[in-house]
């Protein structure tokens, strides 16, 4: 399946117009996100597919440039999640992650774009729970927000 | 004190305590200086000191350190771009001899708007504003017309790196507020912002005048000029432009002083200003600490504090 089939797979009921599913690109932390998205998926919880998941090593390993990438190509929402505070794998990564996300999200709405589209949280590996609930919150919350108008016009 | 900046440029060469000394001297015409990089005592002799010293010299310092220990003449702003350097290891404190000029505000080419170029034959500072000496005579023009938005705000004191002082700190009295740009930017409402800065990229054309003419900006080699890892076209689509401008913003978040250099060279008049303004704040708001204060302190997304940073998400 092409990546524009796998959001749009419900079945169409014929000459209903699509509903507009936003796209949303997720960095999860290898040790703590990616396992909490894992366990979500083995425990069989419900959230929305609107994500696409990059697997990175640490909350840390995400340059702001990611994220400006994300909304240049015309991502609708980010979200960059990682090990809770002093749950680190490299001890320390995730505080520089939240120096610059949190700094970021503030710049993103005076350059123009809506806090809504940017999410920065903790998500443990034991979390699947929270992680549904995460993913379900922003996808809601990207989508209230509407398609992203682009930053080029 | 232009006579006593040269003289203690000359005591510096003279003694071989620094290898060169970096000011300003006269450029092709009088309402232009230029940077100018003394290396005897007898080139102490070509530079001045006057309203035209706009150029924020410590893009300089940090190819200059290689060839030996450099003197280098600093507005208090200018000053604050040298304590970056120093506080990111781009230069050494011992390599660096700050001599501070007294600054009363620098000129603002727009002030020179009505006077005939060519006959110009001079200009300096007189009382608070400067005066401006052509051929059918002197012209004087009021501060809050002749200098930089960033002088009429301007309260800096010495910076924290001073080794020379020159002459006295004249009185500053600011007479504009430093964000009332950003207050009046700030009424915008977030998607206006988008389609603003949308428009104000689109003029970019991608010279790199703006970052060669920054003093933060001393990468050896710039994400935009990467060939391997092509994170911005080379290209000037609106899209790309929005990238480098807001990469190279994050790049400066916490180092930016705020010189205005970028926007000053800047052919096409995209208010860059602003972006640096706006995230200072930003960085002043959530981590309490400004660039260019402390030689010694870490630089602010190189550093944490687990008591005072923001939770996302406070359980």
């Amino acid at each position: 399946m092409s990546e524009e089939q796998v959001i749009t797979k419900e079945p169409e009921t014929a000459g209903a117009p699509k509903e507009w599913e936003p796209k949303i690109i997720g960095f999860l932390c290898n040790w703590c996100t990616y396992a909490g998205a894992d366990l979500a998926g083995s425990s069989r919880l419900k959230y929305p597919a609107n994500m696409r998941v990059v697997r990175v090593p640490c909350s840390g390993r995400v340059d702001p440039q990611f994220v400006l990438k994300a909304f240049e190509r015309g991502f609708d929402g980010v979200l960059v999640s990682g090990c809770h505070p002093g749950d680190c794998h490299y001890a320390k990564g995730n505080y520089y992650a939240r120096r610059r996300h949190m700094l970021l999200q503030k710049f993103l709405e005076h350059m123009g774009i809506e806090p809504e589209r940017f999410h920065f949280d903790w998500i443990s590996a034991a979390e699947g729970q929270k992680f549904a609930e995460v993913v379900e919150e922003f996808t809601g919350q990207v989508k209230k927000a509407g398609p992203f108008k682009g930053v080029g016009k | 004190m232009e006579n006593e900046l040269r003289q203690k440029a000359k005591e510096l060469l003279e003694s071989g305590q620094v290898k060169q000394v970096i000011g300003y001297e006269d450029g092709s015409t009088a309402f232009k200086s230029t940077p100018c990089f003394a290396s005897s005592p007898e080139d102490a002799d070509r530079l001045v000191w006057n309203p035209t010293c706009v150029n924020n010299l410590a893009v300089y310092l940090p190819s200059a350190v290689k060839q030996g220990k450099v003197a280098v003449a600093v507005k208090p702003c200018d000053g604050r771009s040298v304590v970056e350097l120093i506080k990111e290891h781009q230069i050494n404190r011992d390599d660096v001899v700050t001599m501070v000029v007294p600054c009363p505000g620098v000129l603002n080419p727009d002030a020179l708007a009505d006077i005939d170029p060519k006959t110009i034959k001079n200009i300096e500072w007189k009382g608070d504003g400067i005066s401006v000496t052509t051929d059918s005579g002197e012209i004087s023009i009021p501060r809050e017309k002749a200098f930089l938005d960033k002088c009429l705000s301007c309260t800096l004191t010495d910076p924290a790196v001073t080794n020379i002082k020159l002459g006295d700190s004249p009185e500053r009295s600011p007479l504009k507020d430093k964000d009332a740009a950003i207050a009046e930017y700030e009424k915008m409402s977030v998607d206006e912002r988008r389609v603003f800065w949308a428009k104000e990229f689109t003029k970019c054309i991608r010279c790199y005048a703006c970052r060669q003419a920054c003093p933060a900006c001393y990468c050896k080699e710039c994400f935009v000029d990467k060939n391997g890892q092509v994170w911005a076209l080379k290209s000037t689509d609106p899209e790309a432009n929005w990238f480098f401008h807001m990469t190279r913003a994050m790049h400066l978040a916490g180092r930016c002083i705020g010189c205005g250099e970028c926007e000053r060279s800047c052919p096409m008049g995209i208010p860059l200003t602003l972006i640096g303004r706006t995230l200072e704040k930003d960085v002043e708001e959530m981590f309490g600490s400004g660039a260019g204060q402390d030689p010694d302190a870490l630089p602010i997304l190189g550093s944490f504090d687990l008591t005072k940073d923001p939770d996302p998400c406070p359980e």
